[in-house]
C-alpha cells in the first residue's frame, strides 16, 4: 500500500504562489471596477489607481500579450519537431 | 387569383421534456422558425413546431440576454437615466467577468499543484520493479526497451503507469492502467505515439 506524502516543497512554493497571486489580482481589480465608483472623486484611495479606462487596455493587452506568446510557443515546437519525409 | 389557406399553428417550446410555452400562430404572421421540428399534432389537430431547448440553445440564450442587458445599459439606448456610477460600474463588465474567470482557474490550478500527493516509495518500488524485470527478460534471450512514460497518483491511493516496451519494430503494451497520451520524454523515441489502454501482456 502506497502512503501519500505532501507535494514536494518547490510544488508548494509554486502552488501557493499562483494562489496568493491570482488572489491579491481578485483583489484588487474588484476594488479597482466595482468599489471605486461608489467613493467620492476626492478621496484619498483614487491615487493608488489609474484612470478607468485602463481597467479595460490593460487587461487587453496582458491579454494579446499571452495569445503572442502562446503562439510563439507552439510554432517554436512545431518548428523544432519537424520531420523530413521518409522515402520508401 | 388562388386564394392562400390559412393555416394556424402551435408552437411549442419544449424545456427536460415539458412544454413551457405554447403559442397560436398563423402562416400569415410568421416567417422563419429555426432550430425545430415539424409536426403534426393529432391531439390538437394542427400542426405543431418543436423547438427543442439543447444546451448550447439554452447557453446561446443566457448569453445574448445578459448581452443584450448590458449593450442597454451602457450605451443608453432606453433612455433609462440611471445614477452614474452605475454606468460606470456596467461598461467594463464584460472584461472584468474575464479577468475573475481568469484569477479562479489560476488559482484552482495552483491549489491543485500544491496539494497533489506524490508517491516517492511506489516510484521507486516500481522502477526497481521494472529492473528486475527488464533483467529477467534479458536472461530469457528478448532484447527489450522499457520506459516508464509517466507517473501519477490521485488522493484515492491508486496509481496510474504507462510502460511501453518495444522489440525492434514490434511494440506491445504491458499496462495494468489507463493513460491517454505519454509525457513528452526525447529518450521515447522509439515510439513517440505510445498510448496506452487496458490490455494484458501479449
Amino acid at each position: 500500500s502506497e502512503i501519500d506524502v505532501e507535494a514536494t516543497g518547490a510544488d508548494q512554493a509554486v502552488g501557493f504562489g499562483l494562489v496568493g497571486f491570482s488572489l491579491s489580482l481578485f483583489t484588487y481589480y474588484t476594488i479597482w471596477v466595482i468599489v471605486l465608483p461608489f467613493v467620492d472623486s476626492d478621496h484619498v484611495i483614487h491615487s493608488y489607481f489609474l484612470p478607468r479606462e485602463y481597467s479595460v487596455i490593460l487587461p487587453g493587452v496582458a491579454a494579446l500579450i499571452l495569445l503572442l506568446f502562446v503562439g510563439t510557443f507552439i510554432g517554436v515546437v512545431t518548428w523544432k519537431n519537424r520531420k523530413p519525409k521518409k522515402v520508401d | 387569383m388562388a386564394t392562400l389557406k390559412l393555416y394556424k399553428f402551435t408552437v411549442c417550446a419544449i424545456y427536460n421534456k415539458n412544454i413551457i410555452y405554447e403559442t397560436e400562430l398563423s402562416n400569415r404572421n410568421t416567417f422563419i422558425l429555426t432550430g425545430g421540428f415539424f409536426n403534426y399534432n393529432f391531439a390538437l389537430h394542427r400542426p405543431t413546431i418543436f423547438i427543442t431547448m439543447t444546451k448550447l440553445l439554452e447557453w446561446l440564450l443566457g448569453v445574448s440576454l445578459i448581452g443584450v442587458a448590458w449593450g442597454l445599459v451602457t450605451f443608453d439606448l432606453l433612455d433609462l437615466q440611471l445614477p452614474p456610477q452605475y454606468r460606470e460600474l456596467a461598461w467594463p463588465m464584460p472584461v472584468y467577468l474575464l479577468v475573475v474567470f481568469g484569477c479562479y482557474s489560476l488559482a484552482t490550478v495552483g491549489y491543485r499543484v500544491a496539494t497533489f500527493n506524490d508517491c516517492e516509495d511506489a516510484a521507486k518500488e516500481l522502477q526497481a520493479q521494472i529492473k528486475e524485470a527488464k533483467e529477467d527478460l534479458k536472461k530469457k534471450g528478448l532484447k527489450m526497451h522499457m520506459h516508464v512514460l509517466s507517473m501519477e497518483s490521485s488522493a484515492v491511493s491508486f496509481s496510474r503507469v504507462c510502460i511501453c516496451i518495444g522489440q525492434g519494430m514490434n511494440t506491445s503494451f504491458l499496462n495494468q492502467f489507463f493513460l491517454m497520451s505519454p509525457n513528452s520524454e526525447s529518450d521515447l523515441e522509439m515510439n513517440p505515439l505510445c498510448s496506452c489502454t487496458r490490455a494484458a501482456f501479449q
